[in-house]
């Protein structure tokens, strides 16, 4: 099987941070919007297609009027640059942006000398990297970009120590999205020293606010949790008590992924508990792998009146596997009352269990 | 249906026929049988329960928890309400040879896995042979992957609904089979040309463009400055075999990305392939499925323009108006084509088919490696094997500086690919977002077949699938100094090509081990 094929799509790993935008731009430029529907002219290159007198073949682009380099040589003043990608960046006129620019003739699909000459310059941003310099985010952020740029100056043996502190440091701020890049940041293993004592209990910290958002905080104890710190499995317990509605199956999902003993029963806690989805969400998280002594639980789960929870326990018993698991949807498949959840059963153990065939 | 094998039906409708008089025995016909489902698989999740109801006049069932993020761009892109539902829409066809059926589905993409336990609920006494479920590759519904949560670090895929899609499909496939009738098929092949207006340098006037041009493209395609793509515009019409001949099905298969609506939007639908169905539905009767194939690397509307018969004036990018315009050329392109065709179609199609299970891909991939081991992605199980067997467990094998980042162990990914033929008709089925280039050499294995049908994204969702030569190992190599943060010191730098085809790729073993069962296949069937 391949569940993780989806991540062989043809998508980006995720937003590109800031950091990552400094490093892969040789421009960046603080900037108003001028024109968001602008075009750059070109002559035409082949017939038009359509028996009809057409406009001058042209390519979207944006106008904008740079304010600031940052990195790289341009010189201040209007600039036409091009959107290029799976999706691109909005823009509205009027707003002051940062944006992040590479040359177009190092981009292979625009690398038509009409464009080139045209409009030498083609945006990194892609989908929602737009990044707004609004209000004391934008200043942070505008600050953020500043010190990347500095950082990238640095020795490259000093790199890798400066980047982290600072990666550590937009984690703790204020700032949510600056926080929510660190942590990709930090995730891309842009630190890879253990973490300190002191900055552990700053990450800590931030996991145990409840002001902070839950993604964020789900995102920062996985990448604790992955990285062995300690005391993880007991803010997982806490997280897990303290997230309500869909915050708690997003929780379980990911708490799923972390197996210990206290883990295991706070699922099983929430399997057996009165919310429907979270009870879904965590029998399928105990299927995640480590959580062998789920295996009763999610048997009782297969009783429950909910076909969605009965479902939800099978898939946990097919992903958990091994004989006692197997033993419980071979009974399942057999006896149990509800046609529908047979079937599911038997669907089950074709698919996970293919050698068992014989046997049902 | 009888639960007798359906040979036996036969013999007995042949023998029996005689004595049955004015007795209808459609089922037990000798030929061509076929039949249609349809499922609506639009994720409602509580909160969208009320917009869903607003949207098309009818309450919707509660099928996904809340949030449904959308599939296909950057993380965390919720839905806030809908233009137009996700559909199952399946085929089954039944004849000499074999019982095929090919359920599209408006979703991003479906794992094996999934498609193994819709196998598994498809009921036994369906007889279904092949069963294949495709995912059109639309970038405006649920995530089914798991990839576009919150952010990279969380899953946005909801179990309950795959248990949903699952249950639907199976039971849409049930369906066909239990209202198999006698009919006729016949294809048509059309041509792209003149789709898109050539307005811009990416767009070459096929309705299709290339955004993703890599090393060699353009040696190979230089009149398009490197720019491939697959203008075929393949369709399969299925017919009643009594007057008046009302269509059961069409078939289009073309190779774009349904994603017209791009990033910004927020409303689940199924992009422009939604105008296709309607409008053929609307001209030729019958329900309409939309597949997708060869449409890696990147093949879509995105870049291209489109005349808007109502303004004169090409209809805005990243619209309602230009995936309706869209959708509505390319239905009105087959239904032309189809207007054309005399003959009736063939009532006594042959049909063959053959797949390979599983294909052991080699992943070689370190940042897959990486977000398996970290769980970032959301796996079903143990995902790799080795020498067939499931392997489960971490290692640090990279070189240093990487020498400290875990990595899922064990050799291979799992999948399968599979080929079969109705008639003058021939079908590859890939588990990828295929190349066309690649696309061009199975085409030219179909020796005999008048219409080529790729079907991508068939009973799996690997990623792309590049020519090996045009293969760039930069990333791969350099992941030990990328991953570190120390790219200037990869021995490729700065000549590291990570551009998401490669970064986002199983690996260069993909297309050779792919094509190393594929060819074979079309070889057999041919």
């Amino acid at each position: 099987m391949l569940a993780a094929g989806g991540a062989m799509a043809h998508v980006e790993r995720g937003h590109a941070t800031l950091s990552e935008l400094v490093r892969q731009a040789h421009v960046v430029v603080r900037a108003r919007v001028v024109d968001a529907n602008a075009a750059v002219a070109l002559p035409a290159l082949h017939p038009p297609t359509v028996a009809i007198e057409l406009p001058a073949l042209r390519r979207p682009a944006i106008l904008v009027e740079v304010a600031e380099v940052l990195k790289g040589d341009l010189p201040k003043g209007r600039l036409h640059f091009l959107q290029h990608g799976h999706g691109v960046a909005s823009y509205r006129a009027a707003e002051e942006v940062l944006i992040f620019l590479t040359p177009t003739k190092a981009v292979r699909e625009l690398a038509d000398p009409r464009l080139v000459e045209a409009a030498p310059w083609t945006s990194l941003q892609q989908h929602d990297d737009r990044i707004l310099l609004v209000g004391s985010g934008g200043a942070a952020t505008l600050a953020a970009a500043r010190r990347y740029v500095a950082l990238a100056g640095l020795p490259p043996d000093e790199r890798p120590k400066a980047r982290a502190d600072f990666t550590i440091e937009l984690m703790t701020a204020a700032d949510e999205r600056l926080a929510s890049m660190a942590l990709l940041d930090l995730t891309r293993s842009a630190v890879n020293e253990p973490l300190s004592q002191r900055d552990r209990d700053r990450l800590l910290a931030r996991i145990d606010a409840p002001t902070a958002l839950m993604d964020f905080r789900v995102g920062l104890l996985s990448e604790l949790s992955r990285r062995g710190e300690p005391a993880t499995d007991s803010r997982w317990v806490m997280v897990l008590k303290e997230a309500k509605g869909a915050d708690r199956s997003v929780v379980c999902r990911a708490a799923g992924h972390f197996p210990s003993q206290k883990v295991t029963a706070a699922l099983v806690e929430i399997l057996e508990g009165e919310e429907t989805e979270s009870a879904r969400a965590a029998a399928v998280a105990l299927g995640g792998g480590g959580h062998a002594h789920a295996v009763p639980a999610l048997a009782d789960a297969l009783t429950a009146s909910d076909v969605g929870l009965r479902n939800a326990a099978i898939r946990g018993l097919g992903r958990i596997g091994g004989k006692s698991a197997r033993r419980v949807l071979l009974e399942a498949a057999s006896a149990h009352t509800d046609p529908t959840t047979r079937r599911r059963a038997s669907a089950e153990l074709a698919a996970r269990f293919p050698e068992s065939g014989e046997e049902r | 249906m009888s639960n007798l094998p359906r040979s036996a039906l036969v013999i007995l409708c042949v023998l029996a026929a005689p004595m049955l008089g004015g007795l209808q025995c459609t089922e037990l016909e000798p030929g061509l049988r076929a039949g249609t489902c349809i499922r609506d698989i639009t994720p409602v999740s509580p909160s969208l329960a009320a917009a869903y109801q607003t949207a098309f006049g009818q309450p919707g069932v509660v099928n996904h928890s809340d949030p449904v993020y959308l599939a296909g761009f950057g993380n965390n892109r919720r839905a806030t309400g809908y233009h137009d539902r996700l559909w199952a829409r399946g085929t089954v066809l039944d004849g000499p040879g074999g019982r095929i059926a090919i359920v599209a589905l408006d979703l991003v993409g479906y794992s094996n896995a999934e498609v193994e336990t819709i196998r598994g609920l498809v009921a036994a006494e369906s007889e279904v042979d092949y069963l294949v479920v495709h995912s059109t590759h639309q970038h405006e519904g649920p995530d089914t992957l798991g990839i576009w949560g919150a952010n990279p670090l969380i899953s946005g895929l909801d179990f309950g609904y795959l248990d949903f899609v699952n249950e639907a499909v199976a039971s849409c496939v049930d369906e066909a089979v239990q209202n198999l009738e006698i009919a006729r098929v016949r294809y048509a092949t059309a041509f792209g040309e003149g789709l898109s207006m050539g307005l811009d340098p990416e767009d070459d006037g096929l309705g299709v463009a290339d955004t993703k041009v890599l090393a060699g493209d353009s040696l190979l395609s230089p009149a398009t400055a490197g720019r491939i793509v697959d203008p075929l515009l393949t369709a399969m019409q299925i017919r009643k075999r009594s007057h008046p001949f009302e269509t059961m099905a069409t078939l289009v298969n073309f190779a774009s990305h349904p994603e017209s609506m791009g990033s910004g939007n927020t409303l689940v639908t199924s992009d422009f392939p939604h105008y296709v169905r309607e409008r053929i539905e609307a001209q030729l009767g019958g329900m309409a499925i939309w597949v997708s194939g060869d449409l890696g690397v990147l093949q879509g509307p995105l870049h291209i323009d489109v005349l808007d018969p109502n303004t004169g004036q090409a209809a805005v990018r990243r619209s309602f108006r230009f995936a309706e315009v869209h959708g509505t050329q390319l239905a009105d392109r087959v239904v032309e084509k189809l207007a054309g065709l005399t003959p009736l179609g063939d009532s006594t199609p042959e049909i063959s088919f053959a797949t390979v299970k599983p294909v052991a891909v080699p992943l070689a991939n370190p940042f897959f490696r990486l977000f398996i081991a970290v769980g970032v992605l959301n796996t079903r199980s143990t995902t790799l094997y080795t020498d067939g067997l499931p392997v489960s467990g971490l290692d640090h094998p990279l070189p240093p500086p990487g020498d400290w980042i875990p990595q899922a162990i064990g050799e291979d990914l799992h999948t399968e690919v599979g080929a079969f033929r109705i008639g003058e008709a021939s079908f590859g089925v890939l588990p990828t977002e295929l190349d066309p280039q690649i696309g061009n050499v199975y085409r030219a294995e179909m020796q005999g077949a008048a219409h080529k049908f790729l079907i991508g994204l068939g009973n799996d969702e690997i990623g792309y699938q590049l020519p090996s030569s045009k293969w760039d190992n930069s990333c791969h190599a350099c992941a030990s100094y990328i991953v570190a943060d120390a790219e200037d010191q990869c021995p490729f730098y700065p000549n590291i090509d990570c551009n998401t085809v490669f970064e986002n790729n199983v690996g260069q073993e993909v297309d050779p081990t792919i094509s190393g069962e594929m060819i074979p296949l079309l070889r057999q069937l041919h």
